[in-house]
Parts: C-alpha cells; structure tokens; sequence
C-alpha cells in the first residue's frame, strides 16, 4: 500500500512539474531533441528542388508535347521521336568519341603524371601546387581562355607554325579538328583529378610490401602489374567512373568554345539538349534526351563496376 | 658456401648516422642475430645488406663479391618482414609462390615447390586461402613461406616475431631455429627481445647508437660482457649496477658504505688489482637471499616482492642502494623485513665508472665462468 502510495504521489508531482513548464521552454526541449533533423533541413530542401524536383518534372516533360496551345500528353512518342532524330543520332555518336577519347587520354596521362609525382622528384610540392590549377578554375573560365588561345593567328597557331607554315589551322572552325580541340580542354582540365587520386592512392602503397616485391625479385614492370595495380583497383575504377560521368555531361566547355559546331562537329547530347530545348522550344523531346542521358550514364557506370569487379576477381 | 662481410659500413640521413662504422662477418650457415634497443641502428644494417637501403660508405660482400651497389633483386637473399608484408590481393598460394612466379619458374614445378613448402611449415590447408582471413601467425608461416621458397642465399628477418603473441612467439622460435638448421642458410635476425637473442643465435651481435658493442656467442656476451652498455642490456631482470670503492679485495658501495660491504674472495680480488674506484655489476640471479644474519654480506631491507611461480623477484634496499635480486619463492620474506645478501664473487662484473668498459680479463673470466657452470652441472 505504502508503495501504492509514493508512486501516486511520484506521478502526481511529475504531473505538477510538467504544468508548471512554460510552453517556451517546452519548444526548447523539443528542438533540443530533434535538432539534428532541423539542421539538415535546409540541405534536403535544396537537394530536393534542385536534384529530384527537376528530375520528376524532366520525367514529366518528356511524356508531353508542347503545342501553341498548350501541353499535350503523348506517352513515349518523344522517345521514339529521337530514334530517328538524325541530329541527336550524331550527338551520341560526337559524345561517345569525345568521352572515348577523352578519358582514356586523361586516365593515361594522369596515371603517368602520379607515377612520376610518386617518385622523389624535387619540389614534388610546386608541381603538386601546378597540376592542380586547372582543376580549381570554372569551366567557362577555361573555356574563354582555350577560345582564345584556339582563336585564329592565335597562341596555338603561333606555336604550331613550325609545322603548319604559319597557315591557320582553323582549331574550333575546323569540322575535322573541332572535336579534338574541345577533348584537348577537357584534358587539360581534368588530367590533374586523375593525378591527385592516383597520386594519393600510390602513396597508400605500404612501403614494406613494396620492398617484400623487391627482395622476392620483381622487377619493376612485375612490381607495378602484380602489386601497384591490384592495390589501386577500386581507386581506377572510382576515377574512371567520376570521369566518365563527368565527361557524358559535358556541356559548358563546349558551349563556349564551339556551341556545338562546326556543322555539328562537337554536338554532344547536352548541347543537343540545350539546343532543343531552348532553340526550338521542344521541351518534350529535351526532356527525353534528359531522361535517356540519364539512364545512359547509370547503367554505363553499374556495369562498369561489375566488370571492374569480375576483371580482378576480388 | 655463402658468408657475409660488413666493411667499415656507413649510413647517415642528412645529420642523423643511423650506423657509424660497422665490421661484421658472418658464416656460412651462421644464424647471427642483431641485438639492441630501438633506433640502435640494427634494421638499418640488414637493410644495408638486403639492398633496400644504399650505405653513405664502406661494402658489403656476399662470398667475396662486393654486393654494395648490386640491385636487391640480383643478390638471391631472402626477408622476412616485421608486419609480414604479404600481398593482400593474392591468396596464400600466390603468395608463397611470388618468388618463383616473377622468376618465370614453370607452372608444375612451381606448384610442387608450393606444396612442399606448405608441407614444412604445416600449412597445406591454408593454400587456398585469403591473406586476410589468417591469423597473426598463419600469416607469419606464409611470409617465411615465401622466404624459402626460393632457396636463397641469405635470409633476413627483420622482428618477425615481433607481432605475435607470448605463447604463439615461442612455438614460432623454435620453428623458425629448426628450418634455418635443416635449411643450412646464412641468417641474419634482428630483434629487440634479448631473450629471443639468446635462444635463437649462434652468434650475437649487440648494437648501440650506430656501433657494435659486442660480437660473440650468447654465452660470452652474456658471462663476459665488454662493457656496461652489453651488461645491462642482456638478461632479465637487469643486473645490478652499483658504484663500489675497492681496495684490497674490500669494497664498500659509495652510497652505503655500512650496509653494503664485503670481501671479494683471493682469485676475484686479483682481477680488480689497482682499481679504486669502479661500477660493480652483479646479476639478480648471482645474489643469494638469507634471513639470518651471515657473514661477508650486505645487509639490506625488502621493498617489494613479485612472484614469478618458481622463483620470485625481489627488490630490496641496502641504505640508499636499490638492488634486484632473483630467488627461489620458498624464501619466504615481505616488505619490512632484513635480509642479508651474499655475492657469487666470481660472476661479478667491473666496470670503469667513467668509460663503462669491462675492467679485469676475460680470459681469466671465461676460465672462471666455464669452471663454475660445469661445477654447477655436476654438483
């Protein structure tokens, strides 16, 4: 009974207290407890008009038809639009040589540049500072300082003269080397990511593993196929994937060097996209380029880890 | 026949000499281990030896040939890492088998070779399987796997045992005596452990700051000591040092003249002739515990004691003197209590208080120390 008693008596000034608390200091205690849900709040609401917001209205678009007057929905018809649509037919074909080449090129070059970084050359920290200049600057930047280095009687002409005879080779106006000016950019611009990742990741070789390489009588050709590569695996597919996905949706660069030309030239899809959208007002057909793009780039990037995977046989 | 030469060797990074002048020659077949404390420079000098660390000056020479600048790859000598160094990606079988892979050894014998390796070190089930799923000491079999796999001519082990547990390290040790006897390479073993020194190597070679201190057997090193440094170094607990005035066969301690005061006997007394002063050492093992009072003995009082089973250690202090000792647990003595202490006189040890290096002859010392262990063995 006594029990009975005291624990009535508990509850009862339990009660009393929680009367006696103002409602403000309620609202503290509250926000006290779910204070890490109110700080991401305004991440998730910008997340979210900006990522899926866009997203779902893209997905929407694409299943309508823009008319003077109004929006039609027309199912998938936008799709089968673009399966004959010739130009964007050849902004796959202009993205796929310009990603192709591009990447491959960057990887190359960069794993080159770390395996040169990883060595004890002098001032390793300058040339660290050099390599990643290109990287911090925006794309349009780049992209005005390469047009006027690719611009006629330009810097690039001067300095290819010796073997052009002083004509201009024509770098952004030339429908034969258009393309390969914009990937020259793009890998001017993107070879230091893949020189900072490798780099870092050459670094994370344990030293002793290395010297166990040696001493079991590697040589260096042996040392970097059976312990560097294997070691660096996911990192390669990592910057390969970050790359590949970058690369697909290249757009600034290109607007700004050659918007897409000559004659279509350097038409990757989201310039074809742009063009669509904004030039001929076909949001619809815009938008499945959009949703098409994206698919394209998830399932590129998904079986690429597989193989990577399977390749290595973790 | 392979022996292995140091000549005057030399490594310095910038101002730091992490080995000033190392003489070293070891045998054919010789298991030679490198004794010393942290930063004593003695994984310097294997690396130095295996290639993977270029001498500032002298040579090294494998049978005569100067190996100095020769590639790592190219000296046939074999090593064993302290974290193992196993490759993470290959299974265990890829492991052991590396040495032979890159040396373009065909598949079949390749594959017997493994097997038979995996044999010795007992292994056999473990072939298929990931590094990362061995236990500290399966991955040890595989990194000595690995090392023997080739035959070399050398064999380097830099702490192998250093990662392993206390019970794991001394089945280990033995393995590991047992494979470079029936194996008959030249070894050389670092490590830090005195007791790991002593157990495993036919010669030892005790490092300090950059240098050699002592070459020789476990035995002398530990009996005949060339200076303080070695003394203390070896065995377990320390020896005692104590700084003694001597005269006549008497010495008294400096900072307890009262307490700690005893006759050396005739034979001990010769060797100290002419010293007035020096640091006597005296191992823990070579004092002998009495409750009742005795003559020609320190007196002292008990600090603490530790019991170790068998035996137990005993710190005690004869006025401002802490000394260690070890005696057998049937003494019965706690903390509070006198005890009188007798000196083995012929295992004591003189040290030149300023230099530290061994005062007396060893000669005489080895004829002293071999005549009481046989003593002791027949007694």
């Amino acid at each position: 009974m006594a029990t009975d008693t005291d624990g009535e008596t508990v509850t009862s000034e339990v009660a009393q207290f929680s009367t006696d608390t103002s409602s403000r200091e309620e609202v503290l205690l509250w926000v006290d407890d779910h204070l890490k849900w109110l700080m991401t709040i305004p991440a998730v609401l910008i997340l979210f008009s900006l990522t899926f917001y866009p997203l779902l209205r893209a997905l929407q678009f694409s299943t309508q038809s823009y008319l003077p007057t109004g929006t039609v929905f027309v199912g998938i018809e936008n799709y089968v639009q673009l399966l004959s649509d010739g130009a964007f037919i050849n902004s796959l074909v202009v993205t796929a040589k310009f990603v192709g080449i591009a990447v491959t090129l960057e990887f190359i070059l960069g794993f080159a540049m770390a395996l040169v970084l990883n060595k004890k050359i002098k001032v390793r920290g300058l040339w660290q500072t050099l390599i990643l200049i290109p990287m911090i600057l925006s794309p349009t930047v780049i992209g005005l300082i390469w047009r006027l280095m690719y611009a006629p009687n330009g810097l690039l002409d001067y300095i290819a003269a010796p073997l052009t005879g002083g004509a201009n080779v024509g770098w952004i106006s030339e429908t034969s080397v258009a393309l390969y000016s914009v990937i020259l950019t793009d890998i001017w611009q993107w070879t230091p990511l893949v020189v900072l990742v490798l780099f870092a990741g050459l670094q994370s070789v344990p030293d002793d593993i290395s010297e166990a390489a040696i001493m079991d009588g590697a040589s260096r050709r042996q040392r970097f196929m059976d312990i560097t590569l294997p070691y660096l695996k996911s990192l390669i597919v990592l910057i390969l994937i970050i790359r590949l996905v970058d690369a697909l949706r290249v757009f600034a660069k290109v607007f700004i060097l050659t918007r897409g030309g000559p004659s279509d030239a350097t038409n990757v899809i989201s310039m074809e996209m742009y063009r669509t959208a904004f030039r001929f007002n076909n949001f619809g057909e815009a938008s499945a380029m959009a949703v098409s793009l994206l698919v394209l780039v998830l399932i590129l990037a998904m079986s690429f880890v597989n193989i990577a995977n399977v390749e290595f046989g973790s | 026949m392979v022996t292995v030469e140091y000549d005057s060797v030399k490594k310095a990074y910038g101002e730091t000499i992490a080995i000033e002048d190392i003489d070293l020659e070891v045998d054919d077949g010789e298991f030679t281990i490198l004794l010393g404390p942290s930063g004593c420079g003695k994984t310097t000098t294997l690396r130095c030896l295996a290639g993977l660390t270029e001498p500032t000056s002298g040579t090294i020479t494998l049978d005569g040939h100067d190996v100095t600048n020769v590639h790592p790859k190219n000296r046939n000598i074999a090593m064993v890492f302290q974290n193992f160094a196993l490759y993470p990606h290959m299974t265990v079988r890829e492991n052991i088998g590396y040495p032979l892979k890159v040396a373009d050894v065909d598949k079949e014998e390749r594959e017997n070779r493994i097997e038979q390796v995996a044999e010795t070190l007992e292994i056999p089930e473990l072939l298929d399987r990931d590094i990362a799923n061995l236990s500290g000491g399966q991955q040890q079999r595989v990194a000595l796997g690995r090392a023997i796999i080739r035959r070399p001519a050398v064999f380097l082990m830099d702490e192998p045992l250093a990662n392993l547990d206390a019970k794991l390290k001394i089945s280990m040790r033995s393995r590991i005596k047992v494979l470079q006897r029936e194996m008959d390479i030249t070894t050389l073993y670092v490590t830090h452990d005195q007791e790991e020194a002593m157990s495993l190597g036919d010669k030892l070679v005790v490092m300090d700051q950059g240098n050699i201190q002592q070459i020789g057997s476990p035995d002398e090193v530990y009996h005949q000591p060339v200076n303080r440094f070695v003394a203390g170094f070896i065995g377990s607990p320390s020896m005692n040092f104590i700084e003694v005035t001597h005269s006549e066969g008497q010495i008294q301690a400096v900072d307890a003249p009262a307490a700690f005061d005893v006759t050396l006997d005739d034979a001990v007394t010769k060797r100290y002739s002419g010293t007035d002063e020096m640091t006597l050492g005296v191992r823990p093992q070579y004092f002998t515990i009495h409750t009742d009072e005795t003559a020609n003995a320190v007196e002292a009082e008990v600090e603490v004691t530790e019991p170790q089973g068998d035996e137990q250690i005993v710190e005690v202090a004869a006025g401002d003197v802490s000394l260690t000792i070890v005696a057998p647990s049937t003494i019965d003595t706690t903390r509070g209590d006198t005890v009188w202490l007798t000196l083995e006189d012929e295992l004591v040890h003189g040290f030149d208080p300023d230099t530290g290096d061994r005062i007396g002859d060893p000669e005489e010392m080895v004829a002293t120390t071999r005549a009481s262990s046989s003593a002791g063995s027949k007694s």
